[in-house]
């Protein structure tokens, strides 16, 4: 396989032609098969899957130009250069027509054959690597469409279930028993499942070309709106929500509703992760044409092994604390894709049975300028 | 009565598992959950169960195929290989389609298939039948 990566087929029927030919390549590093007609040399190709053949147009036999369709009919990606004693314009055209890379008139210099073959065997590593790139994209988005589905089924399933089984056992007394409880988590799995799909939304919309507005906001403003959203859910908790961003302070250029939502995610986890009597804590500060906004709570933590993967759709962390508290998977990604797309970053910091503080970086609104004004607007 | 199934329902859905226990406890089969892979195969020994019901895709996808051919095949589960193991996805998806190679579908294939959500009725006649196989295999 490896000395297939450099083997060069070489079709000709003159005899001194392919001698030099390999005497050229060979020393140049590749290993060069010869052959004397079209159909030996098909019969080759097919066996070894070169990524570049050379072959002299003019021929007995099987012609070069009738070579170069069949060449292509093995393996479209082999590179087909085309030796031509007779250089019009007229053959190497119909040649590259055919499919042929580039064309040699002969005579040629050896570093002219070198050159050519060396540029051929470039383009077939560079399609080798485009096809393979593109089997793998396949592959991922197969799977990925697989585990969407997934998500999106197993509340389904487990509400599916429970009625079957209601339906089912109607008269016996332990279903009756169970009832009410039953209903309960089918209502609590259907708002799973409400859930998954708004957020999955959310995520798409994101990463679509909708019109964002881009304007001044002032972060001091969005995370005393949303905190002040939260105080009675935060009192039921005894948890303590603290605003210590100062107005004008942490400005960015940006989507009001976009940012609400990114800071809302990360304050709902601060919340929904924390312990009984904690914390949470907005801080932020500016510099370098930057802004840094932290959100830190006194909660169950991140064990460090999952500190990477908390950012992909739908892994979420398995442990006590967290096997409670109902998510989607999707509220970190929204907020990595909404920080990136104004080129910014969320990161992490935590410790287990400690807390964690999540630290967004945004770049800092700055006043345009008249002419940059002027050729925003198109002007 | 049909033999007295002894499951054990290796899933991560506490609710999945809380109705069709309902539905296998009405006749008479024993059940035992565990959440995880790991668990369903520390607690085969204790429960000695004659049946398996086993979810694809739990921790990650794979997941459920790895207990799968660790009963199958691993010497340490040896004495529970016979056992009938059922498994259960909410997406059709067979083996061939997840792994290339031959040999290694087959050293996954399950003993039987099903697609959540299951219909009761046949829940328990494919639990029974297994049930009923396993006992065989122990008499022969």
């Amino acid at each position: 396989m490896s000395e297939a990566a450099g083997t060069v087929v070489v079709i000709d029927d003159d005899y001194a032609m392919r001698l030099s030919c390999r005497k050229i390549l060979e020393k140049t590093g590749f290993h060069v098969e010869t052959f004397e007609d079209g159909i030996q040399g098909l019969e080759a190709i097919a066996r070894l899957k070169p990524p570049l053949v050379v072959v002299d147009l003019k021929m007995p036999g099987l012609s070069g130009m009738e070579v170069i369709p069949r060449v292509r009919d093995i393996d479209p990606l082999i590179v087909v250069v085309v030796i031509t004693g007779y250089a019009t314009i007229d053959t190497a055209v119909e040649a590259m027509q055919n499919g042929a890379y580039d064309f040699l008139p002969k005579p040629f210099s050896p570093d002219e054959l070198r050159l050519i073959v060396k540029r051929g065997m470039e383009r077939h590593r560079l399609a080798l690597e485009s096809r393979q790139a593109e089997i793998e994209r396949e592959l991922m988005r197969r799977r990925f469409v697989t585990f969407v589905s997934h998500q999106l089924q197993t509340p389904l399933v487990a509400i599916h279930q429970y009625l079957d089984v209601l339906k089912q056992l109607e008269d016996s007394p332990e279903v009756q028993a169970r009832r009410q409880e039953w209903f309960d988590r089918c209502l609590k799995r259907t708002e799973e499942l409400q859930g998954i799909i708004k957020d999955w939304l959310t995520l798409s919309q994101l990463e679509g070309e909708l019109a964002r507005e881009r304007v001044r906001v002032d972060l001091h403003q969005i995370v005393g709106d949303i905190l002040a959203t939260y105080e009675q859910m935060a009192r039921a908790e005894g948890l303590t929500l603290e605003n210590r961003l100062k107005e004008n302070t942490c400005v960015v250029r940006g989507d009001r509703n976009c940012l609400s939502v990114l800071f809302d995610n990360l304050i709902v986890n601060a919340i929904k992760y924390n312990r009984p009597g904690g914390r949470v804590t907005v801080e932020g500060r500016a510099g370098n044409g930057e802004v840094f906004v932290s959100v830190q709570d006194t909660g169950i933590g991140i064990p460090e092994k999952y500190q990477a993967m908390i950012f992909d759709e739908f892994f979420r962390v398995k442990g006590e604390g967290a096997k409670t508290t109902t998510g989607t998977g999707l509220g970190l990604p929204i907020c990595r894709r909404i920080a990136r797309e104004v080129g910014g970053a969320v990161t992490v910091e935590s410790q287990e049975n400690v807390g964690s503080t999540f630290v967004v970086r945004l770049p800092a609104f700055r006043e345009e300028t008249a002419e940059a004004k002027a050729a925003g607007c198109g002007l | 009565m049909a033999v007295q199934a002894n499951v054990l329902v290796i899933d991560d859905d506490v609710d999945f598992v809380a109705s069709i226990r309902a539905i296998l406890e009405s006749k008479g089969h024993r059940v035992t959950h565990a959440d995880c892979g790991k668990e369903g195969l520390r607690k085969l020994a204790e429960i000695k169960p004659n049946v398996i019901l086993l979810d694809v895709m739990m921790e990650d996808e794979s997941a459920g195929y790895g207990v799968n051919q660790a009963i199958k095949y691993q010497g340490a589960y040896q004495a529970f290989r016979n056992i009938p193991i059922i498994m259960l996805s909410s997406i059709q998806e067979s083996p061939d389609e997840l792994y290339g190679r031959a040999s290694e579908v087959d050293m996954i294939r399950p003993d039987l298939y099903l697609t959540k959500p299951v219909d009761p009725v046949r829940l328990i006649e494919v639990v029974e039948r297994a049930a009923a196989r396993a006992g065989s295999d122990a008499m022969a």
